[in-house]
């Protein structure tokens, strides 16, 4: 880091004030003693930390006037602009830029985060900023940025084996390798991945997903044990553009999507005074802001605990109910997916088309051509927790599911362009807006949650909880009832004429529980 | 006309600026104390002039340990940090010489000879000074419209009482915050939900400090929390007792 004598005042302001206004209630006592105590020995919370870091990166590092990330008690403040149907809204509770919270927020947790937008947007800088909080020097970082370029090899990635042991080796094992130091640096950071070739984008994946690397029969954990270590990816292209189209499955590796915000002309006196004194922000960072290995661990584990109420655990699960049935995906009921389509090389936007008297305005699955895989529904809930945690809430609110959500789900649920939501008036804006599409999806399935009155009436879920008390002293009489009150839900769902993915889930979840009763009333009956 | 939040015992500034005095004789680092009163909500300026004024009218601070806590807990309070109230109040009822005693009206900014009538008042009314009869009791205001810099986007719909002296509680654009005030200081803070010590409005209650509740308009020992529809700011005012 630079030489923090001569450092400008304006860079090492930290919020002395606690950063969220719910936390700090009421006024504590204090004595003339009190106040020269050091700030070290009044410890600071991590998220609170954290807040601050946030802060500090907006108002100090990054020019981000950005909030797009809102909160609201009640209806925040509307205004129309134009004649175009644009709207800004002011949120009545602290927000947040995306560009900033959500690279942040994957560096709390240890995920990986693709930074996407045109080039000079600060994607880079922010991802610098990341390394540099995770207590490394700023020059070592930026050296440790790996720019993806057409001709980039896996030993160019990993590091090249010792040619003097290339040379005398009798066996694959007695080969030394020498490792990039980049590897085992908490940060690690792939500049335009996109232009990667697909052989070093492999070895790029083994790295991502399993946490080490592998050269001539030698193997470089990446993470050490038990700590943290966060990836940010950028690209200028999130539609398979790029020198090298980049392979799904490192795609998918991607817990979070975030698009680097454009420049503010009112900054422009900011910028120039930057210019003219040279400097850069990830020189600056205040040392009390960097985060030890202990820290980050514990930040994670803290993040990790913040509970999901019941109530916003059954909004999710609704909302993830829509999107894996596709109606005539399969004869089968169980192959009535979509992912049965894609793997069969069908088209998912024909087969919903061809689900004629469909009404596509209410089944909000057929507004995508996917499904959600477990991987990102694990991410969706992590990131959810250290959103919560992040606002120092004591559980995950709906609110910050749905503030984390787009950036989640963003090239993981992937719109069905032929759907009419994205070919009629002004909605034809959400094609090319995907953050605005997947945070109204989420709105959709809560209001539809509502008017269904799913809160109240939650037959499937009622029996589930009476399979999970367990079959202990069940009599056989007993489970024959259950099966009955099995067979009368799945009637119950047969009689409405159009199904959907809530009913899709519906139904297996109930043969599923149709399967565990029979099989124990088959059992008791043969003991007799 | 006001519209910005403002603590009139300020207005006009009370202090001339000043550089931070050295207590470092006596082991006193008063750079951590005005990033710890920072902290504490006060404003660093402030505690840093008012403290210099309280210096200048008795340097022997610089050398008595004592004295200097005396001064930084009173500067401290001056400068808006609520917490040390109670700290503060107590040094001011026990100052040991003339000397101190107008040390701490300088940092106070108000005259010696008011000093005594500020400590007697202070102890039953925390929106009192000596130039509040000026100010025709009003005293402080909170909130002021977002755009311009102020902390609600809406005009306080509703006022309520909390348990805490000087605490209050606004419903504003369906938000709940909370303020902690007193003479030198405020500090208001979005609330999480309705508080629960929050009186129904129009319910008539008198009990500590006398509080009488009316009409959704606080009245404590004369104290006044005027809202309005057409304002954003919230008035803290005192009647005076005829």
């Amino acid at each position: 880091m630079s030489d923090r004598g001569n450092q400008p005042d304006r860079w090492n302001r930290v919020s002395s004030s606690p950063t969220n206004p719910g936390t700090g209630l009421g006024v504590r006592e204090l004595t003339a003693e009190d106040l020269f105590r050091p700030a070290e020995a009044r410890t600071v919370p991590l998220d609170e930390r954290l807040r601050q870091v946030y802060y500090w990166i907006v108002n100090r590092a990054v020019i981000s006037p950005y909030y797009d990330m809102e909160f609201s008690h009640g209806e925040p403040l509307s205004i129309e602009l134009g004649d175009a149907g644009a709207t800004v809204s002011l949120p009545t509770q602290a927000s947040f830029s995306s560009n900033v919270l959500v690279p942040l927020l994957t560096f709390a947790v240890g995920g990986k985060c693709l930074l996407i937008g045109g080039p000079g947007r600060g994607k880079t800088t922010v991802a610098v900023l990341m390394g540099v909080l995770a207590g490394t020097a700023s020059d070592d970082v930026r050296r440790a940025v790996q720019q993806g370029q057409p001709q980039l090899t896996v030993s160019d990635l990993v590091g090249i084996p010792l040619p003097r042991d290339l040379v005398g080796a009798e066996r694959l094992s007695d080969i030394r390798i020498a490792w990039r130091d980049w590897l085992g640096l908490p940060v690690k950071i792939i500049d335009e991945y996109n232009r990667i070739p697909t052989k070093t984008q492999s070895a790029l994946l083994t790295m991502v997903a399993e946490g080490y690397v592998e050269s001539h029969d030698q193997m470089r954990r990446t993470a050490p044990d038990g700590g943290v270590e966060s990836w940010f990816f950028t690209a200028n292209d999130d539609a398979g553009g790029g020198t090298f189209p980049v392979i799904q499955a490192l795609r998918d590796r991607m817990d979070v999507t975030v698009q680097a915000a454009g420049f503010n002309s009112r900054f422009f006196d900011e910028l120039i005074t930057r210019v003219e004194a040279g400097e850069k922000p990830e020189e600056h960072l205040p040392a009390e802001l960097a985060f030890d290995a202990a820290q980050r661990s514990e930040m994670r584990s803290s993040i990790r605990a913040v509970p999901i109420p019941d109530a916003v655990r059954d909004r999710l699960r609704f909302f993830l109910s829509h999107f894996e049935f596709v109606q005539h995906g399969g004869r089968r009921f169980e192959y009535r997916t979509k992912d049965v389509v894609t793997t069969a090389g069908g088209r998912v936007g024909e087969v919903i088309e061809a689900n004629s008297g469909a009404d596509l305005d209410v089944d909000l699955g057929a507004q995508t051509r996917n499904g959600l895989s477990v991987r990102a529904l694990q991410t969706l809930i992590l990131y959810a927790k250290a959103m919560a945690w992040f606002r120092g809430v004591d559980a995950v609110e709906l609110d910050d599911v749905a503030a984390v959500l787009p950036f989640v789900l963003r090239g993981k649920l992937l719109p069905n362009a032929t759907h009419p939501r994205f070919d009629v008036g002004a909605e034809r804006e959400l094609s090319t807006d995907t953050v605005s599409w997947l945070a109204d999806l989420f709105a959709q399935s809560c209001r539809q949650y509502d008017s269904l009155g799913r809160d109240a009436d939650e037959e499937v879920a009622a029996l589930l909880d009476e399979f999970d008390r367990g079959l202990d002293g069940v009599s056989t009489l007993e489970a024959s009832r259950r099966v009955t009150a099995v067979e009368a839900q799945l009637r119950r769902i047969a009689t409405v004429g159009k199904l959907y993915g809530r009913d899709f889930d519906d139904v297996i979840a109930l043969k599923y529980l149709h399967q565990r009763y029979t099989a124990y009333v088959r059992w008791q009956e043969l003991r007799g | 006309m006001n519209r910005l939040p403002v603590q009139l015992a300020n207005a006009p500034a009370p202090f001339a600026p000043a550089a931070l005095p050295d207590f470092s004789s006596v082991g006193l680092d008063t750079a951590l104390a005005t990033r710890s009163v920072s902290q504490a909500h006060g404003d660093a300026e402030q505690f840093t002039r008012a403290l210099a004024a309280g210096v200048a009218a008795d340097a022997a601070s610089r050398d008595d340990r004592d004295r200097a806590l005396d001064l930084v807990a009173i500067a401290g309070w001056r400068a808006g940090a609520l917490g040390l109230r109670v700290d503060a109040l107590t040094r001011l009822a026990a100052l040991p010489t003339a000397e101190t005693r107008v040390a701490a009206a300088a940092v106070l900014g108000i005259g010696v000879d008011q000093l005594d009538v500020f400590i007697r008042r202070q102890g039953t009314d925390r929106f009192w000074w000596p130039g509040r009869a000026d100010q025709r009791g009003y005293v402080l205001a909170v909130g002021g419209f977002r755009g311009i810099g102020g902390a609600w986007i809406r005009p306080p719909e509703r006022v309520e009482r909390l348990a805490d002296p000087g605490a209050f509680a606004f419903l504003v654009g369906g938000v709940w915050w909370r303020l902690d005030a007193d003479v030198w200081g405020s500090r208001l803070a979005v609330l999480a939900e309705e508080p629960a010590t929050a009186l129904a409005s129009g319910e008539r209650v008198t009990g500590q400090d006398g509080v009488t509740v009316q009409d959704g308009v606080t009245v404590v020992d004369g104290v006044t929390v005027v809202i309005g529809p057409d304002t954003h700011l919230a008035w803290v005012h005192v009647r005076e007792a005829a």
